[in-house]
């Protein structure tokens, strides 16, 4: 009976070293625990540093949400926080019924910039010169193929990121290679009737639209290179707007070519950022593109044939009733008759319809499906054919894997069927997070150590095996967080400590009630038994109360716009439960093995000090 | 010893220390956080520079916020507390204050709770404060449902929990007035777990005297409850050194951020301790022999 106790105290020891200390765990897909927290353990936002959100959800007509409604607006968050790479993010409804929304986003790995030049690379030392210049500092940056990534261990504000872009744009030469057609001069000769634009033809050109240059060189038969410096970022790219200068000349612009000119760049990983993708209500736009018909009389036909579909002047979109709700699924993929990335879509019964008369109209016409989220296009695909059964693949010569991986979420995140308002927000700085660890777990040591002093002067051996039975408690508690797994939050850490506190209170229970015992006269090993049945009682009714308080406690708090009650309440909750039993069984397991040697069956040894000399007048 | 010998002196030490956090807690009152009022608090951190608060204030006033308060946390931190700040007021407060100071500051903590929360969180509170206690009075009747009269221990621990709540609460503003506490949620799970702890406690003493007094069956009620005490004191004052140890490390070394809630707790178990051995027996001996004897 004896050894059966102790075998099983024993296996439960050795499980829960091995899930406390091993890190990661990993059996077949289940997985806990990770090296980079404290044992492995998974922390809060306030103890690692993130953002805490809640946004009140109405529905479009004003009115509470439906369960329907609710539910897919935490779908849609759900997706655009995780798609858009945010690891570990939390979404989840509040009140009943739900008419809130809580989205936890750890800022654990700071934010990321990414950006890119197209050709015309400048070198490492003047980026990193461009980016510290804007304010940042010891930030790491490294090339992947064409992209740049720059990690920060803090938030970018956005005034510095501005800074950052524009001081990228800024620093470098961007060189812009022109070849114009030569035009025939009336009159000439056969071989001498052809002219390319001199220098006087294209320097007005480029004064007149505002664009400062450094150099201007002509490689000969219409070829020109421009170069130009401080040219700012901008949306509008620097190839739009010289083509749009350019165009209009007596010499036809044949092609364009920027080198060097910041094409990408994004912030992500960024709160604001995450704030401005949850809070979206992003709206999925289809409307038919109808190509410009008529050539004004003064453009080339090369030209024309570029803008007449993608200049807002020439074309005309309507509206074709394909609403986001029809699209039913986006995701990036490859086709095998085509050596190129492509986003698939498919539409539901409804949209299926529409889309095949769209695409019948545009495949005879020519013109295009354009799709808008939040108005800004995202897409505009032509047809060959008309393409019934609502399934489709988009492809181009602009959309590589990266691009069409980018569409289908933004094809796929679609509109939200409610309103948000951001009500709460809570953001807590990574360096503060790690510091209230740092805080909190010496506060632990010195409080859990001040305690095992106070058991072990003041009980003596029953303080010695009380201290023994706390550490096991706490051993067993570390491995059950772990695996369940509880987020340890701050107000989840002073839970814990606090259960140390019932745990000790079980173990003075006992060891009182085996001292007076003792006193009443019966023989220690005696006293052990009835001193541990005499407890039980007052330790069981005495921890339930607590453990009511903790089922409300986390019963209502859902309704808080705050997880600090749920999770303080589950932290007591299954604290209190485990310090009644370890504190009762594995106390008696170790009274009974110390009592099995006979040095120890001694009285006064399980007498506490007070009690001394009031024994000794008895 | 007697330990409820002069036990009408003790009603009334009780009874005077709800009369005065009854009246404390109408003036001057709880002071209620952002959690209650809504608002927003900001805690910011400079690395180089060390602004003074007259330079603060100026740029939160200027960014559009007239009332704010401002404190000095040491270490170049400053702790912010304004009306809400918005989607967008947190940009133009930092904005401003680069342009006043100098330097852009980390944000360490940020925290804003609109008007609707506020309401919210006050009504929940109420609700789950109720909630709790009528719970844990429908465990205890069942708990002594052996014993005559087992509502009667269900009451006097329910008002000694009432008690409990109302003195820390009294204690909890006394001493926000010197050193500023406020109340946010995490006060109501304080209070929560100091209702908890009292429970707690007074179940311990209840539990000796419901042994007691299956035991010495002849033994008069008065000498029944006064002996349960006296078995239980060393316990309960076991108990409370050792939980007030952690709380008070916690106190000491951990962060400021759960300063108001180690506070109310350990205010709860010093509170709880007292009135366990001090006011839930003498609510029973009061039922037996009235208060006077």
């Amino acid at each position: 009976m004896r050894f059966k106790g102790i075998i099983i105290l024993a296996i439960c020891l050795v499980i829960s070293l091995l899930i406390v200390f091993i890190n990661p765990i990993k059996i077949n897909n289940w997985e806990r625990g990770n090296n980079d927290n404290l044992l492995g353990m998974v922390l809060g936002l306030d103890l690692k540093g993130g953002t805490h959100l809640v946004y009140s959800i109405t529905s479009t007509a004003g009115e509470e949400p439906t369960v329907e409604d609710a539910e897919g607006v935490r779908k849609i968050i759900d997706k655009r926080v995780n798609e858009f790479g945010v690891s570990e993010a939390n979404v989840q409804l509040l009140g009943t019924p739900p008419n809130k929304i809580l989205v936890q986003i750890p800022s654990q790995s700071g934010d990321q910039i990414s950006f890119s030049f197209s050709k015309n690379d400048p070198n490492m030392d003047d980026i990193k010169n461009a980016i510290s210049s804007a304010g940042l500092s010891e930030f790491q940056i490294e090339k992947i193929e064409d992209e740049y990534l720059v990690t920060y261990d803090q938030t970018v504000d956005e005034n510095t990121s501005e800074k950052i872009k524009n001081n990228l744009a800024n620093s470098f030469m961007v060189t812009v290679m022109a070849n114009f057609s030569p035009i025939r001069l009336e009159g000439k000769k056969e071989g001498e009737d052809l002219e390319f634009p001199n220098v006087e033809d294209i320097k007005p050109l480029l004064e007149e639209s505002k664009i400062a240059y450094e150099e201007l060189n002509d490689l000969g038969f219409g070829g020109w290179e421009i170069k130009l410096l401080n040219f700012g970022y901008s949306d509008q790219s620097l190839a739009e707007k010289l083509l749009l200068s350019l165009s209009e000349t007596k010499y036809n612009l044949v092609n364009l070519q920027p080198e060097g000119e910041l094409n990408y760049f994004v912030v992500s990983g960024g709160i604001q950022s995450a704030k401005r993708l949850i809070g979206s209500t992003a709206q999925l736009d289809f409307r038919v593109r109808e190509c410009g018909k008529e050539k004004p009389e003064d453009l080339d036909a090369n030209v024309w044939e570029l803008v007449r579909c993608y200049d807002p002047q020439y074309y005309n979109e309507v509206a074709t009733g394909i609403e986001s709700k029809n699209l039913t699924d986006a995701s990036p993929g490859t086709v095998a008759e085509l050596s190129q990335p492509v986003v698939n879509v498919v539409f539901d019964d409804v949209g299926s319809d529409i889309f095949y008369e769209v695409t019948d109209r545009i495949s005879r016409t020519g013109d295009l499906l354009s799709i808008y989220l939040d108005n800004e296009e995202l897409v505009s695909p032509g047809a060959d054919k008309a393409i019934s059964g609502g399934r489709a693949y988009i492809y181009g010569k602009d959309i590589d894997a990266e691009r069409a991986r980018e569409i289908a979420i933004q094809l796929r995140s679609g509109a939200l069927p409610a309103k948000l308002d951001l009500i709460q927000e809570r953001n807590v700085d990574a360096v503060l997070g790690s510091e209230s660890l740092n805080k909190s777990l010496t506060a632990g040591i010195i409080g859990f150590v001040l305690v095992l002093i106070f058991m072990i002067t003041y009980y003596k051996i029953p303080g010695i095996i009380a201290s023994f039975t706390l550490i096991i408690y706490l051993l067993f508690l570390i491995a059950i967080f772990k695996v369940l797994p509880v987020t340890l939050t701050l107000s989840g850490a002073a839970a814990l400590i606090l259960s140390i506190g019932f745990a000790v209170d079980a173990n003075i229970l006992i060891s009182e009630r085996i001292k007076e015992e003792l006193i009443a006269g019966r023989n220690l090993l005696n006293s052990i038994t009835v001193g541990f049945d005499r407890a039980w009682p007052s330790i069981r009714d005495g921890n339930i109360s607590t453990i009511i308080t903790a089922i409300v406690l986390y019963w209502f708090g859902s309704n808080f716009s705050t997880s600090i009650m749920q999770g303080f309440a589950l932290t007591l909750g299954i604290g209190v439960l485990l310090s009644m039993i370890t504190s009762f069984q594995v106390n008696r397991i170790l009274v009974r093995l110390i009592t099995s040697n006979n040095n120890f069956i001694k009285t006064n040894l399980f007498i506490p000090i007070s009690k001394k000399n009031t024994d000794g007048e008895a | 010893m007697n330990l409820l010998a002069k036990r009408i002196y003790l009603f009334y030490f009780s009874l005077i220390a709800i009369i005065i956090s009854i009246f404390i807690l109408f003036i001057p009152g709880l002071p209620l956080g952002i959690d209650f009022t809504s608002g927003s608090t900001i805690t910011y951190r400079w690395t180089d520079q060390n602004p003074t608060q007259d330079q603060i204030s100026k740029s939160i006033k200027n960014a559009g916020f007239d009332k704010s308060i401002i404190q000095s946390m040491g270490n170049k931190e400053f702790f912010i507390r304004t009306t809400d700040v918005g989607s967008t007021g947190k940009d133009r407060i930092d904005a401003e204050l680069l342009e006043v100071i100098g330097e852009a500051p980390v944000t360490l903590d940020m925290n804003t709770v609109g008007s609707s929360v506020a309401d919210n969180t006050i009504r929940n509170s109420i609700i789950a404060v109720f909630v709790a206690s009528l719970f844990v009075m429908l465990y205890i009747i069942y708990a002594f449902r052996n014993i005559e009269q087992s509502y009667l221990y269900a009451i006097a621990a329910i008002l000694t929990l009432i008690h409990d709540v109302l003195v820390v609460m009294g204690l909890f503003i006394l001493i926000s007035i010197f050193i500023g506490s406020v109340v946010n949620s995490i006060f109501i799970v304080g209070i929560l777990t100091v209702i908890g702890y009292s429970v707690n406690d007074t179940i311990v003493i209840f539990d000796r005297i419901r042994e007691n007094l299956t035991v010495n069956k002849s033994m008069e009620f008065m000498n029944v409850v006064n002996q349960s005490v006296k078995e239980s004191i060393t316990r309960s004052l076991g108990t409370s050194i050792t939980t007030s140890i952690v709380i008070m490390s916690m106190l000491l070394f951990g962060g400021q951020s759960l300063r108001d809630f180690l506070l109310v707790l350990l205010l709860g178990v010093i509170v709880g301790t007292y009135s366990s051995i001090f006011v839930a027996s003498n609510l029973l001996l009061s039922w037996k022999y009235g208060i006077k004897k």
